[in-house]
């Protein structure tokens, strides 16, 4: 049922924007470049013609322009995105057994905005599409394999020490972002600016250099976590007791770890810093489904994607211009968060 | 050495790393500074059409080029300057749309929109559902816009910096040959010149030019290698900040204004605001030793002239020269 929702949700989002198109014409277009016409038509400066006809061709090139060219990529970039961090949140939930574990507590995300900071603040990011996306990605990989690092030994790597490291070199990472933003502003607002609006999450002008960007490692992601996910429900009666189960905790760890980061680094490094959606669509979701993670994490990416896709949606056609995507987020989760805690709190006040 | 005291080694290696690497960096970056070195636009002309748009990186190699069949009708622009410019050069039927800034309160050409059809920021799917044949962006719209825009087909022009009034000159004839008005752009330049030299010869010696500082209730003040500095030197006003040493864009405190002291103090504001940012610096403790303060010296401009990088710097350099040397400016109408 989460794919065919999900899909119809994409239609429905790709069909609505500032220039009205019809759903029919939006799916024709997709159509088209779905069996083959991967070109659009394009007429650089015509020659000036006036007659109805030329008009409606231009029409409908355009519309075929904004359709597969501007709406089409964003919207899957939103729905990978939304699926990469709900199903990193329901993986990080799971295996630190805590609700309130999110896909940034490692410092992913926090070490994926300073590698895009510097690269918006050396001039990379200007020259071309690749550089920003790429320098996030290593951002955030390179802060795992360095939380990971610290907080492993003799093999093993506590969970408590992870979270600790995590905390702590996401704090580094977050002042390093901040001088960044300091220094920048001192030279060169307008760089300062960028690195403002990349920070608070956003998927406007994404490509589909982008799409492949966050759709291969989140797909790679999702398929492999599928090998650890009867393992993560043992994990969910406590690690001393997934030991004595057979569960090789050491490796189930690392792999997550692993799977959770690969996701978390693609979906930051073309969105932003984009907040919640990894702690409110599993518990969300957990509602409806149940914990059991062979249902949950497949319920996760389908509701993730749809979530984000649909705030998307409503930040693109709805908002006002400035209105960034991870301030509409933020403005959901807080007091979703907020609850959470009210519920958590009362339930340990009533034991 | 046992396994406990090697990964102890290990781990304060590993902080080692990176806090080297994060010191590097912060190093690089505060010596370099913040950069926008993003791709410029040229344009090959033989004085008839077609023309060629020829998008070059930061090292001067060429990207793409564009073709211009005929002068373009449907012009969008996204950011001031490049408005400033365009309403100067090409009738209103030609432009499709200007930046949202063209009409606020703060653009020199609020007055001069009116049929302006559509006022647009950067959202890509705005700016293609104008089907535009000429697109104006900034050297700090990002790489993906123009990514889409030009695969969708819109001639993209990428505008250089502007750093300097030779910069402002360039621009405002490359805008010309882009859109087929290169006579009007050469007259725009012209009229700038003429006015920035008519103040020029007006000017005392250099020994005798006093010093000026622009500040305002933000704290940033421009130094050398600004176009502020060379507004204030077509003015005939030593740039306090750059004497000081200061390059760039850069926010000081008191007691770094209370060294340069400069002779003017530089107020950007409409007529209604001066005298409440000659209250906000009179109230400071701090600044109300300085000598501009004491002695009322003041200089006010309205802010969209301060912070203009189009021709109209030439109303600038008239408008601070003319406050500065009221004797030798008598009865004139620049």
């Amino acid at each position: 049922m989460g794919a065919p929702l999900c899909a119809a949700v994409m239609l429905a989002a790709i069909s609505m924007g500032p220039k009205p198109i019809h759903p029919l014409t939006t799916l024709s277009v997709l159509l088209k470049h779905a069996t083959g016409g991967s070109q659009v038509d394009v007429q650089a400066n015509g020659d000036g013609e006036q007659d109805e006809e030329a008009a409606a061709g231009r029409e409908a090139q355009t519309s075929e322009t904004i359709i597969w060219l501007v709406r089409t990529p964003r919207v899957l970039v939103a729905a990978f995105v939304g699926a990469a961090l709900a199903f990193a949140g329901t993986l990080m939930q799971g295996l630190f057994r805590n609700p309130l574990a999110s896909p940034g507590i490692l410092g992913v995300s926090a070490g994926g905005a300073f590698g895009a900071v510097v690269c918006i603040a050396t001039g990379w990011a200007v020259q071309a599409v690749w550089p920003l996306p790429a320098c996030a990605f290593a951002g955030a990989l390179t802060t795992i394999l360095i939380v990971y690092a610290l907080a492993s030994y003799q093999g093993e790597t506590p969970l408590a020490t992870l979270l600790l490291a995590g905390i702590a070199v996401s704090a580094l990472a977050g002042s390093a972002t901040s001088f960044v933003l300091v220094i920048s502003a001192r030279h060169e607002w307008f760089v300062a600016k960028e690195i403002l609006f990349w920070t608070l999450g956003g998927l406007d002008a994404r490509l589909w250099q982008h799409v492949a960007m966050v759709a291969l490692p989140t797909t790679f992601a999702i398929v492999a976590s599928m090998f650890f996910l009867r393992d993560l429900n043992i994990m969910l009666l406590g690690e001393e007791q997934a030991r004595t189960l057979g569960v090789d905790t050491p490796r189930l760890k690392l792999g997550l770890l692993g799977i959770v980061s690969l996701a978390t680094g693609a979906a930051v490094g073309v969105s932003g810093l984009i907040g919640f959606v990894g702690l409110m669509i599993p518990h969300l979701l957990r509602m409806m489904v149940g914990p059991d993670h062979r249902s949950l994490v497949p319920a996760s990416v389908f509701g993730g994607a749809i979530f984000l896709v649909v705030t998307d949606t409503f930040v693109r056609c709805l908002g006002p211009a400035d209105l960034r995507l991870g301030i509409v987020t933020g403005a959901l989760g807080a007091p979703f968060f907020l609850l959470l805690l009210i519920k958590h709190r009362n339930q340990a006040i009533h034991l | 050495m046992n396994e406990n005291t090697a990964h102890q080694w290990f781990a304060w290696t590993v902080v080692l790393a990176v806090v080297i690497g994060l010191a590097a960096t912060m190093r690089y970056l505060v010596r370099h500074g913040a950069r926008l070195e993003g791709p410029t636009t040229q344009v090959e002309s033989d004085g008839g059409w077609p023309r060629t748009l020829v998008e070059r990186d930061p090292d001067g190699g060429v990207i793409r080029r564009q073709v211009l069949s005929v002068p373009p009708k449907r012009i969008v622009s996204v950011s001031l300057a490049t408005d400033e410019i365009l309403v100067n050069l090409v009738e209103r039927e030609r432009i499709a749309a200007l930046s949202t800034f063209a009409p606020k309160p703060g653009s020199l050409i609020r007055d001069r929109v009116q049929g302006i059809p559509k006022f647009v920021d950067a959202d890509v799917e705005t700016i293609i559902a104008l089907e535009p044949d000429l697109c104006f962006l900034a050297s700090y719209n990002r790489a993906e816009t123009r990514s889409i825009l030009i695969d969708s087909g819109v001639p993209v022009f990428v505008f250089h910096r502007f750093d300097s009034l030779d910069d402002i000159r360039t621009n405002i004839r490359t805008v010309g040959q882009a859109v087929g008005a290169e006579g009007k752009a050469d007259q725009l330049i012209s009229q700038m010149d003429q006015k920035i030299r008519r103040v020029n010869e007006k000017l005392p010696p250099l020994g005798e030019r006093p010093t000026a500082l622009a500040y305002s209730t933000s704290g940033w003040v421009a130094g050398k290698g600004t176009l502020q500095a060379e507004l204030f030197e077509a003015a005939g006003l030593r740039s306090a900040a750059a004497e000081f040493g200061i390059n760039g864009f850069a926010k000081v405190s008191a007691e770094r204004i209370l060294m340069m002291d400069p002779d003017y103090l530089v107020i950007a504001t409409g007529p209604s605001d001066t005298e409440h940012q000659k209250e906000w610096l009179s109230a400071n403790p701090a600044l109300a030793s300085l000598r501009a303060i004491r002695q009322n010296r003041y200089l006010a401009i309205e802010e969209p002239l301060l912070s203009t990088v189009s021709h109209r710097m030439a109303d600038s350099v008239v408008q601070l020269a003319r406050q500065a040397y009221p004797d030798r400016f008598t009865g004139e109408d620049e």
